[in-house]
Parts: C-alpha cells; sequence; structure tokens
C-alpha cells in the first residue's frame, strides 16, 4: 500500500517534469527566433545608390588691394611728421609724411655763405681786369682775365651745389601721394628714422581687389583665365560676389594630402589662383571663400564608412538570405570592391555589386563572413 | 455440426478483418520487399533480370569483404553472447537477493536501453580515443596506449558497449525466471541437505533455461543491433576487425550493388532462421526430457 | 550478519549500477560545461599525439564537474540552433504516428492471432516473428524500391508506415492476450456480442498495461532510429534528431553534451513513468505463449 503510495507521487512528479520539459521545448520552439534575435549582432543598413560623385574644393583667402605702392624714403632722416594714418583717402600729391631734413639745411646755409663769400671777391677782380686793360702788359691782362674766368667757374660749381641740396631737400623732406588712393599701412613712427621697412603704403583705389587662392589641380582643371566666379565673403550675413580669374599658376610647394594610413604622404599638385574682384563693396582685408564642385557621373555610391580594409584590398559586408526553418535569416556577406573615386561623404566603387542593393552600414558587434544578423528596424 | 460450421466461418470471416489492416502493410513493407529481396538474388538486374541462379551468390561468398563480414559478425556475436548471458545471470542473481534500494539498482541496469545510442556516442569517443580517457588509466597502470578504435581492440570495445546496453534486458528477463521458480523446491533441497551448487545445477538452471534459450535469442538479435553504435562510433569504413555484414550491406546499398546486397541479405536470413530453429529444436528436446 | 551480508550487496551492486550510469552521469554533469571548456578539455579527440616525436603526452581530460556551471550550450541549441528544436519535432513528428498506429493495427492483429480460430494462424505468425528478427538492411534494398514507386522518398511516411506495420507489437499484444482467459470472452459471446464488440469492450480494457508497454517499447525503438532516415530522408529539414546529434559529434562538440541531455530526456521520463510496464512487456514478450 505504502509502496503503490510512493509509486503514485514518483510518477506525479515525473509527470509534472515531464510536462515542464515539453513546455520548455515549446516555449523555445515558438520564441527562440525571437531570443536569437535579441542576441544578433544589429546593423543598420544603406543601399547602393547610383548618381554623381560630387568633389568640393574649398580654399579661403583674404581680399587684397590690387596694386599697392610702398614709398619710403632713402634719406635715413627721422620723420618729422606723419600726416595720414592707415585707411586715409589720399589725392594725388598730398603730403604723407615729412622728414627732419635740418642737416642738409645747415650744409645749404654753409653752400650759400660759401657763395656770398666768393662773391665778395667778384670786384676786387673785376677791378683788377680793367687795370690791367689799361696798360700794355700782356701777361697782366691775361692773369686778371683768367683769375676772374676761374671766379665764375667757382661760382657756377657752388651755385649747382646749393641747388642739387636745395633738390634733395625738397625731395627727401617729405613723401607725397603718387596717386589717388588709400593709405593701407602707415610704418613710420615721428622721431625715429625709417626701420626699412617701406614707411608707407598707399593702394590704388581705382584698380580694385584681388583675391590669392591655392586650389588642388583637379579642382581646377577646367578653369582658365577670364573664367567668372563665385566667392562667398564672410561678413557678418556671408555674401556672393562675383570674381574673374587673373591668372593660374603652378605652386611649388604642393599640400600633403592625407594619405591612406601608410605613413607615405602623396603630395596633391596645388595651383596658385589669382582671382580679381570689381564689386567695390566689398572691404580689404575680408575673408573670401571659393567652393567648386567637381562631379564624376554616374557612380555607384556608398558611405566610405561602410568600407573595410583588409591588407589593402577594400570590402564592404552585404547581407544574404537565406530560407530557416523558422521564416528567413539574413547573414553576412563579404564583398571585394574596388574604391574609384571619394570625397568626404559618398565613395565612389566598382565591383559585384548592383543598384539599390543593401549594405551593412555599422553594426552592434565586429561582423565576419557568414554572421546572422538583425536589422535594425527603421 | 451445422451450427458450429457457421460459427467457424464466422469467426474467419472476423479474423480476416481483424488481420486485413495489419496484413495489408505488413504485406507491402515487410513481405513483398523479403519476396523481391530474394527474387533480385538470383537475377542479374533488378529491371527484367534474367535468372541466374546462384551466381550472386558466389560472388558474394567468394568476396573478401563479405567474408571478412561474416567472419567479424560470427566473431562479435561468438564471444559477446555468452559473456552477456553469464553477465546477466549473475547480476540477476544478485538483484534477486536481499538488497537495499533494489528497484532503484534494477533501474540502473535496464537504463542504458533507454538512452539513444546518438547521444551517448561522444561518451565512447571521449573513453576510447587514442587521446582517451582508458588510454589515460592503461598509462597510469604502465600499460601502453592503444588506439582502440583503429586496431584488433575495436571488437573489445564494441562488445564492452553491447554488453553495457543490452545486459539490462537480460536481467529483467532473467529476474522473471528466477522468480517464477517455486520456493518450495528450495526448501526441500535444504532438507535433504543439497550444496548450493547442487541446489542451482539442478533447480535454478533447469527452471532457468527456456528463459535462457529465449535471451540468447534476443541477444543474438541484438548483437545485430550494435552496428548503430559502430556506425556512429566509426562510420561506413570502420577498422577492418569491425566491418560487419551489416558495414558490408550498407556499403553495397551505396554503391548501387543490389544483387550482392540482397544475396547477402538472403544469406543472413537463413543464418539467422537455421539458429532460431536450431534453438527452438533445443528447447523443445529439453522440454521434452523434462516431461 | 545478515545486514552486513545486505550492505556488502548493495554496494557492489551500487557499484556496477554507477559504472551502467556513468556515461550518462557524464553527459548530462558535462551539459553544464561552457563551450569553451568542453573545447579544452576534449580538443583531444581524434588527434595522433606522437610522443617518440616529442609531443606533449597529453590525454583528454574527462571532467565530472565542470569548473564553472554555464547554460551555454542549452542556450545555443535550443536559441541559436534553430535546426535542433525543429529536428526534436521531427523526431516527435515520426515517433507518434508510429506508436498510435503500431498500437492499433497490432491490437486488431493480436486478437486475430490469439483470440480467433482461422487457419493457417500458427504459420502466418512464424512470418510475422521472423520478420522482426530480420535486420533492417535485410530489406533494405526492396523497400527503398517500394518507398520510391508509392512516392514515398524523402519524406517521413517512408518510415511511418513501415513503423507502423511493424510486427513487434502483434507479437506482443499478442503475448498479452493469450493471458487472458476465455472465459472473459465466453461470457460475452454468450451475451451475444459479436467480435468487435468483444475487443472493443472486454479486450482492450484487459490489455491496457500490454499496449502502456508497447508504446514505450516502441518509443525507445524509434527515437533511437539511425539507419532509416539516413537513407530515406535527404532533406536535413525533415530528418529526427538523431541524424542531428550524429552530425554535431562531428562538427559543432562544444554542444552535444547538451543535446544530448534533451534528446534522451524524454526517453528517461517516459523510462522511470512506465517502468514497470516497460519491464512487465520485455518478460511478457519472453514467456512462452
Amino acid at each position: 500500500m505504502i509502496v503503490e503510495i510512493q509509486l503514485n507521487k514518483r510518477k506525479k512528479t515525473i509527470a509534472v517534469v515531464s510536462g515542464v520539459f515539453t513546455l520548455i521545448l515549446i516555449g523555445f520552439t515558438l520564441f527562440s527566433q525571437t531570443l536569437m534575435s535579441l542576441t544578433l549582432p544589429k546593423v543598420t543598413l544603406a543601399s547602393v545608390i547610383r548618381g554623381n560623385l560630387n568633389h568640393e574644393y574649398e580654399s579661403t583667402g583674404v581680399l587684397k588691394w590690387k596694386v599697392e605702392k610702398a614709398l619710403s624714403s632713402q634719406s635715413g632722416w627721422k620723420v618729422e611728421k606723419v600726416a595720414v594714418k592707415q585707411g586715409d583717402v589720399v589725392q594725388k600729391g598730398q603730403e604723407l609724411i615729412a622728414y627732419d631734413g635740418k642737416e642738409m639745411e645747415q650744409q645749404l646755409l654753409d653752400e650759400q655763405a660759401i657763395l656770398s663769400k666768393l662773391k665778395l671777391t667778384k670786384d676786387s677782380l673785376q677791378y683788377a681786369v680793367i687795370e690791367a686793360k689799361q696798360g700794355e702788359d700782356t701777361k697782366a691782362i691775361n692773369d686778371a682775365t683768367n683769375a676772374y674766368k676761374s671766379y665764375e667757374i667757382d661760382i657756377d660749381i657752388q651755385q649747382r651745389r646749393i641747388q642739387k641740396l636745395q633738390d634733395s631737400l625738397l625731395e627727401n623732406a617729405k613723401l607725397i601721394a603718387p596717386f589717388d588712393g588709400v593709405v593701407t599701412k602707415v610704418n613710420a613712427m615721428e622721431g625715429f628714422p625709417s626701420t626699412g621697412e617701406p614707411d608707407v603704403l598707399v593702394a590704388s583705389q581705382s584698380l580694385g581687389l584681388e583675391l590669392e587662392l591655392y586650389l588642388p589641380d583637379p579642382a581646377v582643371a577646367s578653369l582658365k583665365a577670364g573664367d567668372e566666379m563665385d566667392l562667398l565673403v564672410d561678413e557678418e550675413k556671408a555674401r556672393q560676389i562675383i570674381g574673374r580669374v587673373a591668372t593660374i599658376q603652378d605652386d611649388e610647394a604642393g599640400v600633403p594630402s592625407n594619405g591612406d594610413g601608410d605613413g607615405v604622404t602623396a603630395r596633391i599638385p596645388m595651383k596658385r589662383l589669382q582671382i580679381s574682384i570689381e564689386d567695390h563693396s566689398v572691404k580689404e582685408g575680408m575673408k573670401a571663400k571659393v567652393i567648386l564642385t567637381q562631379s564624376v557621373e554616374d557612380m555607384l555610391l556608398i558611405s566610405p564608412s561602410a568600407i573595410h580594409d583588409e591588407n589593402g584590398k577594400k570590402y564592404v559586408f552585404g547581407l544574404e538570405q537565406k530560407a530557416g526553418p523558422l521564416g528567413n535569416a539574413f547573414y553576412v556577406r563579404k564583398m571585394y570592391i574596388t574604391v574609384v573615386d571619394s570625397n568626404e561623404s559618398q565613395s565612389a566603387i566598382t565591383g559585384e555589386m548592383f543598384e539599390e542593393e543593401q549594405i551593412i552600414m555599422e553594426s552592434s558587434e565586429p561582423l565576419q563572413e557568414g554572421d546572422k544578423i538583425r536589422m535594425q528596424p527603421s | 455440426m451445422n451450427s458450429f460450421a457457421r460459427h467457424l466461418r464466422k469467426e474467419w470471416l472476423a479474423a480476416v478483418l481483424f488481420l486485413a489492416p495489419s496484413m495489408i502493410g505488413f504485406s507491402i513493407f515487410y513481405l513483398f520487399p523479403f519476396a523481391t529481396g530474394l527474387l533480385y538474388s538470383v537475377q542479374d538486374t533488378t529491371i527484367d533480370g534474367s535468372f541466374v541462379g546462384l551466381d550472386n551468390y558466389q560472388a558474394v561468398l567468394s568476396s573478401g569483404s563479405f567474408r571478412k563480414a561474416a567472419s567479424n559478425t560470427l566473431l562479435f556475436t561468438g564471444v559477446s553472447v555468452p559473456l552477456i548471458i553469464m553477465l546477466s545471470l549473475l547480476f540477476a542473481h544478485l538483484l534477486n537477493k536481499k538488497l537495499f534500494i533494489r528497484g532503484w539498482l534494477q533501474t540502473a541496469f535496464v537504463m542504458p536501453l533507454v538512452v539513444p545510442a546518438a547521444s551517448i556516442v561522444m561518451m565512447w569517443q571521449i573513453l576510447f580515443d587514442w587521446n582517451g580517457t582508458l588510454n589515460a588509466w592503461m598509462q597510469h597502470l604502465q600499460a601502453g596506449r592503444i588506439d582502440w578504435m583503429k586496431s584488433d581492440g575495436s571488437i573489445l570495445v564494441l562488445i564492452m558497449i553491447y554488453i553495457w546496453k543490452n545486459v539490462g534486458y537480460n536481467i529483467i528477463l532473467f529476474l522473471a525466471g528466477l522468480q517464477s521458480i517455486p520456493k518450495d523446491y528450495y526448501e526441500t533441497a535444504d532438507i535433504e541437505g543439497a550444496g548450493e551448487l547442487h541446489k542451482w545445477r539442478h533447480i535454478t538452471w533447469v527452471y532457468l533455461t527456456p528463459t535462457t534459450v529465449f535471451v540468447v535469442l534476443m541477444s543474438i538479435i541484438q548483437s545485430f543491433k550494435v552496428f548503430r553504435e559502430t556506425y556512429l562510433i566509426a562510420g561506413d569504413y570502420p577498422h577492418d576487425r569491425i566491418y560487419m555484414l551489416q558495414h558490408y550491406m550498407n556499403n553495397m546499398f551505396l554503391s548501387l550493388d543490389v544483387q550482392k546486397l540482397t544475396a547477402a541479405a538472403a544469406l543472413m536470413v537463413c543464418a539467422i532462421l537455421l539458429l532460431v530453429s536450431a534453438m527452438l529444436m533445443l528447447e523443445r528436446r529439453f522440454r521434452s526430457y523434462m516431461e | 550478519m545478515a545486514l552486513l551480508r545486505k550492505t556488502m550487496l548493495t554496494v557492489i551492486m551500487g557499484a556496477f549500477a554507477l559504472i551502467m550510469l556513468f556515461p550518462m552521469i557524464i553527459t548530462f554533469s558535462n551539459s553544464f560545461m561552457a563551450e569553451s571548456e568542453i573545447d579544452y578539455n576534449y580538443h583531444l579527440i581524434g588527434k595522433m599525439v606522437d610522443v617518440a616525436a616529442g609531443e606533449k603526452n597529453e590525454f583528454i581530460n574527462l571532467k565530472l564537474i565542470p569548473d564553472w556551471v554555464s547554460l551555454d550550450q542549452y542556450a545555443e541549441v535550443l536559441i541559436h540552433k534553430p535546426m535542433f528544436l525543429h529536428m526534436f519535432w521531427n523526431s516527435v513528428c515520426i515517433v507518434l504516428p508510429i506508436i498510435i498506429g503500431q498500437v492499433a493495427v497490432a491490437a486488431l492483429a493480436a486478437f486475430a492471432f490469439a483470440k480467433l480460430k482461422f487457419w493457417g494462424r500458427e504459420k502466418l505468425f512464424i512470418v510475422y516473428v521472423m520478420t522482426m528478427l530480420m535486420p533492417f538492411q535485410v530489406t533494405l534494398v526492396p523497400n527503398y524500391i517500394i518507398a520510391g514507386r508509392l512516392g514515398l522518398m524523402n519524406s517521413s511516411s517512408a518510415i511511418i508506415l513501415p513503423g507502423i506495420f511493424g510486427a513487434f507489437g502483434v507479437f506482443m499484444l499478442r503475448q498479452f492476450m493469450l493471458h487472458i482467459p476465455y472465459a472473459y470472452l465466453e461470457a460475452a459471446k454468450i451475451d451475444g456480442a459479436g467480435p468487435l464488440r468483444i475487443f472493443y469492450s472486454i479486450m482492450l480494457p484487459l490489455i491496457k498495461p500490454g499496449m502502456a508497454a508497447l508504446t514505450v517499447l516502441l518509443f525507445v525503438d524509434h527515437w533511437n532510429m539511425v539507419e532509416q532516415p539516413l537513407i530515406f530522408l535527404e532533406d536535413a529539414f525533415k530528418q529526427p534528431l538523431s541524424l542531428y546529434l550524429s552530425r554535431i559529434n562531428e562538427g559543432a562538440r562544444g554542444v552535444a553534451f547538451a543535446a544530448s541531455v534533451l534528446y534522451m530526456t524524454p526517453m528517461i521520463l517516459l523510462f522511470l513513468y512506465a517502468e514497470s510496464y516497460f519491464i512487465e512487456g520485455i518478460q511478457m514478450s519472453g514467456i512462452k505463449g
């Protein structure tokens, strides 16, 4: 009797265990897909698009006056007075800077004194000639005449010397504006001699502004001198103006491009562009920016962040759909590609791919070929 | 008389109705295949073949791999069946004694019978691999390693697995036989002062003989089923020592050599029939001797 | 003295019982190892270590208790390997129809063999028993051809139908029915009940233990199937769990233990539940009718 009851108890336990076992298996059968997908790497997808790959090149420069004259004095005199300041509009012939020419004035006075002194001997020499002519002594006549001529030559020399000093004084005592323009810089300081730099810079207003830009070779491939281009002027509100390409020249230096991680920095050949601006609304010293777009047409485009590198071979992760026992499952497929061209946001590629194909952009875990994945609900 | 005949006919009709579902399926899936199998074994091709007599049998019998398979099967059965009979008889005796937790012990011995072969294959690999646990123990005992599955030792492994799996079945049968022996026989013998051995030989063994015949028969049948384990552990082409008739037939099937396969099958059937009838005859003779 | 003897005997038999249970215990305990630990312990399987050539003399590290108890393997099998559960249900879908079908068909036939008299009864029964004794390979080719003819190839019916009509059920239920005295049936016959009525309302209730025993034995036999599905089911989606395991042993060793445990659990639960029927069934088949 007791054995019977124990046996029944055992059977009941086994029945309960069997029930639980069956329920667990049924539960896992129904929900394993869901559970599994929770543990799979999560990916976000993007599709391959066909379109144009745009390269955007940007370069910024500062607007400068086109012609700028540097004025300075060679005298080495001290500056006596600075008559203008930076930014002043000046007329042709206006005095800009006056120099202290005292030393030369002193010399001039000395020379003039020598001249006066010379002139004092004139009457006595004239009297000696007249007196000699009254006599018959030819020698005395010649001597007196020569002495007088010599006196005249001395006078001439002295007068020229004075003239020269006077000219020099006039010339070096001040700097004047060579044309109508604007004072762009003043280096001279009152009381000090000029430092070797130009004492004052004056720019011509009538010729306008110019901009010097450095751009990579491919960006300017289609440009030629005389073309118009849009410039963005950096004011409080960016504004567009029109410039005209004046010259395009090779730039020797080049700019190191961000190489592909090999440590080898390939140099992109650069071009120097000079652009003249005739717009009078902009001022010198403003920053101007130019944006050039080059497009390569009809390419397969993907985001560069989806491209992986394997010893120089580039690949992306695509998707492979396989029919599983419980619906379709997605697996990672490695696809080798060749990157033809790229810019910051897109890469043009070739490879076994077609338009609209889905590729993996990001993944919650590092992926490998053949991994099962789940897709980010989007 | 008339009513008896009607009654008999009625019963015959009922028997046909009761047997019909089983008979139809049995014919389609067992009898008919068996008959066609026999037919194939005396033809040269399966489709529109012509009668070739015993050519196929000759080919099979002269084939080295068949001989190897047959002798292996014979060796295996010949060694493992007596061994398992002895072991199961021993355990049945011990389990029939007064023991604690007897029910649980019996359960433990029968358990291997229900454990699926495929689920335990990994265990056999761990035990009998070249780097396996058994070799680790052998090394401890200063004996060298044996590559069990790739040497003559493989047949020992097979015998072990066979005994492990089937000993419970035989123990149950022997236990039933032991428990059916009336207790008073032993009591009478005790009074007569018979020794333990004498009692065993003249009471236990005599009463167990019919059971033993059946156990031997079942053990032989089960010894053919050890193929499943062999196949799971060692695959299509195991070591020569354990290349059994079933391997031979399986490989003939895979190579689509139907004639050889059916001839070998027919030979095996003949052997089994011979064995069974020999066993039954032995039993009948024993019975008449008892009476 | 008797108590000491009993204890000694129990200890000895207990030791043997442990040996019998050893593979199951190891499988169960190792199913709680993490995959990495399995790999660490058992990576040497199938490798030839040439000690003479100076390689390290190592052995598989059979461990009873995991260093780290983990449900890794179960999670892997149940969640990440959908094939496992799929094949588990395949097994169920193959075994259940066989059991239901064979118990029904065999009960009918066994009744005819046991309790109805007809010409050729014994001879026909011997034919049934003979097929029971044959290894599967004997009828392999004709079975294959018939399955092809009936369009059953690569379908689980190719296994289920032969399974239903197996002779074992007929044999076993007949053994049970022989033990039902004729007197039970005679009484009903006198009341005017036909054979069908007698079968249904008297025989069936009486042989319930026999059907239970048959159910357990059939479950054991067909849950274990390896050869038949290997030949008749090429499509992995239709294969039962036994083949999954035979494959997992080659490849994903890390989850083999948990998969094995899950595979044998239904079997062991059923066995523990119906052990008495199981044993009765085996003993009945051994008693001469």
